[in-house]
C-alpha cells in the first residue's frame, strides 16, 4: 500500500515504507520558504546538476575513489569512496528540526509518525525482521534481515518464517516468540473503537487483523492468515511491518513482572505502558527499556529540546557489519540553509542538501561528495473525479482529456528548470528509478510526451472548439467517438480550479507551468496555494464531503510506494485514501490481483494499466540529495539507501 | 500609583483576553479539524473523528474557547502533538535560552548606544557624528536576518573566526559560558537595537543640550564631563525608558529570525518549527506570550518613567 510521502530533500522528512506522508517539506510553510529563498539568494551560483539527455537525473553516476562499484543509472552526483576504514571517531549527521524523532517504539502512533526519521531512529535500535531496501534497489536485503525469507503453504494462507540466530544487546537470543510478542501487543494496541490511530501503518482488515494466529517454536514463527494473499504482497507490504520485541518489554510498570502477552488483556496493559514510556522524550536515553537493541546502535543521549541525539555501536549486533566508529552524533538544524552553513564550515560529516542550495553546491564540493536519487514513489496532480462543478466529473472521467492534460506536463523541462537536474521523469505509480523488480515496460518512456499540439489535437478530435489563449468549449456534445463525452453539454468550457501546496516552491512552480501550458490550448485553470495540512484536511479528505465540489485538481506532492508497490487503498474503489474517488473496474480487479492473487507479476500489470489510464497527472520524482564528507566512506549501498529514506550507519566509517 | 497599576493590570487582562479570542479564532479558521493534520492522510475518517472528539475539536468554537481559557487559567498551555510534549514543557525548556539571548543583546545595546548617542549629540554635525549616523542608519534599515547572514558569511565561513551556529548546549550556564559561539547571534540582535537606540538617544540628548538647566550647570562652573554624565545623561535617558520597554516583546520577534538563522534552540526556534509543522497549540501559546510581553513591557515602561522622572505623576 502506498502512502503520502516526502520525496524531496528540502524536507529531510519522510515517513517510512508504509505510512509515508508527503514530507514536512510541504508543511515547512511560507515563512520557511521565504527565509530559505532569502538565504539561498545570498549564496554563489554554480550549476550543480548532472543531467542526462532523457531528463532523468544523474549523468555521472559514479562512485568515486576505490569503490569498484558499478555505474548506477539515475544517480545524481558522486557517491562517497569505499576507501580504507579506520576505527573510532565520531560521525556527525544533520537532521531538520521538523523531522526529529518523538517516539521510540516500533508501534508508532499516527500522530507521531509523520516523519520518516522517527522510523530511522527506531530501526537503529529495533530492526524490522525484514530490512529494505538494498541500497537504491527496492527489495528486501536478506543479509540485513533478522528473518529468512518466508515460506508460503496451505494455498498461501500459512506463512512459516525462520528467525536467524541474532542476539539482543543484552546477549539473549532473538526468538520467534519475540515476534509473536510484537504481533500480540500490536493487536491489542489497535483493537477497539478509536484505537486505529495507535499504529500509523494500520489499515483495518490488514496487518495485524489478517493474522489469525501467530505461534512460535524456537526460531520458527508460523502465521495463519485469514485468507490467501499474494506472497509478494504479504512479504513486502505486510511482513515489513513486523518487529521483534525483547521479553523485558512485556511489562505493565517499571520493574514489573513479565506478563503473558498472549493474553489480550495483558497485551493491552503492556502496550499502554510501553506507549506511555515511548512518547516521553525526556527519558529516551535513560529508560532501561530502550537500552535493549537488536539493531546496530544503542542510544546514549537524547536532547528533548532539540531532538539531537548520540548513539554508540551495539557490540552484540548480529548483522553482517558492526559500526566501526565510536559515536554517531545526530544534530538538529532549523533549515536546509543552516545545514548547508554547517557543511560549508565543515562541522558536519553528513547532511541533507535542499534544492534551494543546489546552485551553490560547488561551495562544498571540494570537501563533500554530493549525490542523490529519487525515492521509490510518484508525484502527481490529483483529479477529483467527484467534483460536479462545471461538469468536471464528466470531463475528467474522459481518458482523452486526461491524456491531453498529460501532454501539457513538460516533465523534461521541469527536471531541467525547476529541479536543476536533480529529479527523474515519472510516468506512473512505479517509477523506472530507483530500480525495482516491478517497474512495467511503459515506466521507461513517457507515453504522453509534452506537446501542446498533441493536446489540442486530442481535444479537437473529440468535439471541442480549441481556442489557444482563449476558452476552449465543447462544440459537439454526446458520447460518440468524436464527441465530448457523456454528461458534458455543448458550450461547457474547459475551466476548473487547482490547489497546490505553498511549500516547497517547486510544487507551485510545476503547477503554474502546467496551468500556463493548459492556457495555450484554451484550458483555464484557476490556481490557489494552501498549506499541506489544509490540503489534506479539506481538499483531499474523503471524510470531508463539504469540500467535495470545491476542488478539481490538487498538487500536494506525492506518495512513496511500499516495497510491494500496489496502489491498494489509493486507487481502488473505497480505498482509505482514494483522494479523488478514482474508480476504474479494471484497476479494481488488477489491484485485487496484486493483493490476493498468486501472479507474481500482478503488481506490474496494475502499474502498467495505471500508467496509461492516468488516475493522476504524473510528475517528475525529485531526488533526495545528501552531502557526505570526503573523510567518510563506506560501501555504496550504505549511502544509496539514504536516498530511499533509510539508514544503515553501521556501513559508514571514517577513512584513513 | 497602586490604583493606577491595578487599573493598568485590568486593562492588560482585557487586552490579553482579546488577543486569545482573536488568535484562537484565526487558528480555528486555519485548522478546523486538527485530527486530520495530526493523524495524517492515511487515518480513517473514524480515527479522525475519534481524535477530534477525544480532544474536543468537534465542539462549537465557543465551547472550545472556554475550555482553552479554562486550561490557561490552570497553567495548561496545551499539548503539542507534533513534539509529543506539553507546550508548557517546551516553553520551559526554551525560555531561558531566549531570555539570555534577548537580555544580553538588549543590555549590550543599551550600554553601547547611550554613550554613543550622547557623544554624537555633543559632537553634533561633526564628521564623526555623520559617520556614526551613517553606520546607524545602515544597521537600522537592515533586517536582522540579512545582517546575520553577512556576519555568518564573513566572520564564520570566510574568516572562520566564529562558528556558524550558536551554542547547542542544553544547560543555560554552559550556553552563557560559550561566548565564542554566542557572539554572532548576540551581535546581530545588538547591532540592530543599538542603531535604533543611539538615534533616539542622540535626538533626546540634543533636545536636552538646549535646555536651560544645562546652561545653568555650565554657568555654575561644572566640568563638561559632569554636565554630560550627571545632567545630560540622566535626563536624556528618560525618553529611552519607554522605547526599551516596548523593545522587549519586539526582541521575541527578532529572536525568531536570529535563532533560526544561527540554529539556536530557543523560543524563536520553537516558534519557527511550530510554523513549519503547523503546530497550532505551540503557535497559540507563544503568540499569547508575545501579547503578554507587550502588555508587561508597556506597564514596566510606564512605572519606570514615574520612578525616573519626578515630574510624572500617575
Amino acid at each position: 500500500m502506498d502512502s503520502l510521502n516526502g520525496h524531496l530533500p528540502d524536507s529531510g522528512v519522510k515517513p517510512p515504507r508504509s505510512i509515508r506522508r508527503r514530507s514536512r517539506w510541504l508543511a515547512a510553510g511560507a515563512t520557511a520558504g521565504a527565509l530559505a529563498l532569502v538565504l539561498g539568494a545570498c549564496g554563489g551560483s554554480t550549476p550543480a546538476a548532472n543531467k542526462s539527455p532523457s531528463g532523468t537525473s544523474g549523468a555521472k553516476p559514479t562512485t568515486s575513489g576505490n569503490s569498484g562499484a558499478a555505474h548506477l543509472a539515475g544517480l545524481y552526483g558522486t557517491l562517497p569512496k569505499v576507501g580504507t576504514p579506520t576505527t573510532g571517531g565520531t560521525i556527525t549527521v544533520g537532521q531538520l528540526k521538523t523531522s526529529t524523532p518523538t517516539y521510540i517504539m516500533p508501534i508508532t502512533p499516527a500522530a507521531l509518525a509523520s516523519v520518516y526519521t522517527t522510523y530511522d531512529f527506531i530501526n537503529l535500535m529495533n530492526q524490522p525482521i525484514y530490512w529494505s531496501p538494498q541500497g537504491a534497489t527496492v527489495q528486501i536485503d536478506n543479509s540485513l534481515s533478522i528473518a529468512n525469507q518466508p515460506v508460503y503453504s496451505n494455498g498461501n494462507k500459512t506463512v512459516t518464517i525462520t528467525i536467524k540466530p541474532w542476539k539482543w544487546s543484552n546477549g539473549t537470543p532473538v526468538t520467534a516468540a519475540n515476534v509473536v510478542e510484537f504481533i500480540d501487543v500490536l493487536k491489542a494496541a489497535v483493537k477497539g473503537k478509536n484505537n486505529a490511530a495507535n499504529f500509523s501503518n494500520y489499515t483495518p482488515g490488514f496487518f495485524p487483523d489478517n493474522v489469525k494466529s501467530a505461534t512460535a517454536s524456537g526460531q520458527t514463527l508460523t502465521l495463519q492468515l485469514t485468507k490467501a494473499y499474494n506472497p509478494g504482497y504479504f512479504t513486502n507490504d505486510q511482513l515489513d511491518l513486523v518487529y521483534a520485541m525483547p521479553p523485558q518489554w512485556a511489562v505493565s510498570s517499571a520493574g514489573g513482572k513479565q506478563l503473558p502477552y498472549t493474553n489480550p488483556a495483558d497485551a493491552k496493559a503492556i502496550y499502554n505502558y510501553l506507549n506511555s514510556q515511548a512518547k516521553n522524550v525526556s527519558t529516551f536515553a535513560t529508560n532501561p527499556l530502550w537500552k535493549i537493541s537488536d539493531g546496530p546502535m544503542v542510544l546514549q543521549s537524547f536532547n528533548p529540546t532539540t531532538g539531537a541525539y548520540t548513539m554508540t555501536p551495539n557490540p552484540d549486533f548480529s548483522g553482517p557489519q558492526k559500526a566501526r566508529y565510536s559515536v554517531l552524533s545526530v544534530e538538529t538544524f532549523t533549515s536546509n540553509q543552516t545545514v548547508f552553513n554547517a557543511l560549508q564550515a565543515g562541522t558536519l560529516d553528513i547532511g541533507p542538501v535542499g534544492f534551494s542550495n543546489l546552485p551553490e553546491v560547488s561551495r562544498i564540493s571540494g570537501s563533500y561528495n554530493v549525490y542523490g536519487m529519487p525515492d521509490f514513489g510518484f508525484e502527481g496532480m490529483f483529479f477529483n473525479f467527484a467534483d460536479k462543478t462545471g461538469h468536471f466529473n464528466s470531463i475528467i472521467s474522459q481518458l482523452y482529456i486526461r491524456q491531453a492534460l498529460a501532454h501539457l506536463v513538460d516533465q523534461a523541462g521541469y527536471v531541467r528548470g525547476i529541479f536543476k537536474g536533480a529529479a527523474a521523469q515519472g510516468y506512473g505509480p512505479i517509477p523506472s528509478l530507483p530500480k525495482s523488480p516491478y517497474a512495467p515496460a511503459n515506466a521507461t518512456t513517457n507515453p504522453y510526451p509534452y506537446s501542446t499540439s498533441a493536446a489540442a489535437s486530442l481535444l479537437s478530435s473529440h468535439g471541442w472548439s480549441v481556442k489557444p489563449g482563449g476558452q476552449t468549449v465543447c462544440k459537439n456534445a454526446g458520447s460518440g467517438a468524436n464527441q465530448c463525452g457523456a454528461g458534458i453539454p455543448a458550450g461547457t468550457p474547459l475551466a476548473w480550479n487547482e490547489d497546490y501546496g505553498n511549500s516547497p516552491t517547486v510544487l507551485g512552480q510545476q503547477t503554474i507551468a502546467f496551468a500556463s501550458a493548459a492556457k495555450q490550448v484554451g484550458i483555464e485553470i484557476s490556481l490557489k496555494s494552501n498549506t499541506f495540512n489544509n490540503l489534506i484536511a479539506q481538499d483531499n479528505d474523503p471524510s470531508a464531503p463539504t469540500y467535495i465540489n470545491k476542488w478539481a485538481m490538487v498538487n500536494f506532492g506525492g506518495f512513496t510506494n511500499s516495497l510491494y508497490p500496489t496502489t491498494q487503498s489509493l486507487f481502488n474503489l473505497g480505498g482509505t485514501y482514494n483522494l479523488g474517488f478514482y474508480n476504474s473496474p479494471t484497476a479494481n480487479t488488477l489491484i485485487k490481483n496484486s493483493v490476493s492473487g498468486a501472479n507474481p507479476t500482478a503488481v506490474s500489470n496494475e502499474a502498467s494499466y495505471l500508467t496509461s489510464n492516468l488516475p493522476v497527472l504524473f510528475l517528475p520524482n525529485p531526488d533526495l540529495i545528501w552531502a557526505v564528507s570526503k573523510k567518510v566512506g563506506g560501501p555504496a549501498n550504505g549511502f544509496l539507501n539514504m536516498t530511499q529514506y533509510t539508514w544503515t550507519p553501521q556501513d559508514w566509517y571514517l577513512l584513513k | 500609583m497602586t490604583i493606577y497599576i491595578i487599573k493598568r493590570l485590568i486593562a492588560a487582562l482585557i487586552v490579553v483576553i482579546g488577543v486569545t479570542m482573536i488568535t484562537f479564532g484565526l487558528l480555528h479558521v486555519i485548522a478546523s479539524s486538527p485530527g486530520r493534520a495530526v493523524l495524517g492522510l492515511r487515518a480513517t475518517p473514524q480515527a479522525v473523528a475519534a481524535f477530534n472528539s477525544t480532544h474536543g475539536y468537534d465542539k462549537p468554537i465557543y465551547i472550545q474557547y472556554i475550555r482553552y481559557v479554562g486550561q490557561l487559567v490552570q497553567g495548561n498551555l496545551g499539548y503539542s502533538y507534533k513534539e509529543g510534549q506539553s507546550v508548557a514543557a517546551l516553553i520551559k525548556e526554551n525560555l531561558l535560552r531566549s531570555a539570555y539571548l534577548s537580555g544580553a543583546a538588549i543590555t549590550l545595546a543599551i550600554l553601547l548606544s547611550f554613550p554613543v548617542g550622547i557623544w554624537q549629540a555633543y559632537k553634533r554635525n561633526s564628521i564623526s557624528d555623520y559617520t556614526v549616523t551613517a553606520v546607524a542608519f545602515t544597521l537600522y534599515s537592515m533586517p536582522s536576518f540579512f545582517l546575520g547572514l553577512l556576519l555568518i558569511d564573513f566572520l564564520a565561513l570566510r574568516l572562520g573566526w566564529f562558528p556558524v551556529e550558536a551554542a547547542q548546549q542544553t544547560n543555560i550556564l554552559a550556553v552563557i559560558a560559550n561566548i565564542h559561539a554566542m557572539f554572532l547571534p548576540i551581535i546581530t540582535l545588538t547591532a540592530v537595537q543599538m542603531a535604533a537606540y543611539s538615534r533616539y538617544m542622540r535626538s533626546s540628548a540634543l533636545d536636552n543640550l538646549a535646555q536651560d538647566y544645562i546652561r545653568l550647570a555650565r554657568a555654575k562652573g561644572l566640568s563638561e564631563r559632569a554636565v554630560l554624565a550627571r545632567h545630560l545623561f540622566r535626563n536624556s535617558s528618560l525618553a529611552m525608558i519607554t522605547l526599551i520597554g516596548l523593545s522587549i516583546p519586539a526582541l521575541l520577534a527578532g529572536n525568531l529570525i536570529t535563532e533560526s538563522l544561527f540554529n539556536y534552540p530557543g523560543l524563536g526556534f520553537l516558534f519557527f518549527t511550530a510554523l513549519q509543522n503547523e503546530d497550532y497549540p505551540v503557535l497559540l501559546a507563544i503568540t499569547l506570550m508575545g501579547a503578554i510581553a507587550v502588555v508587561i513591557g508597556n506597564l514596566i515602561a510606564d512605572i519606570a518613567i514615574t520612578v525616573a522622572d519626578p515630574r510624572v505623576r500617575l
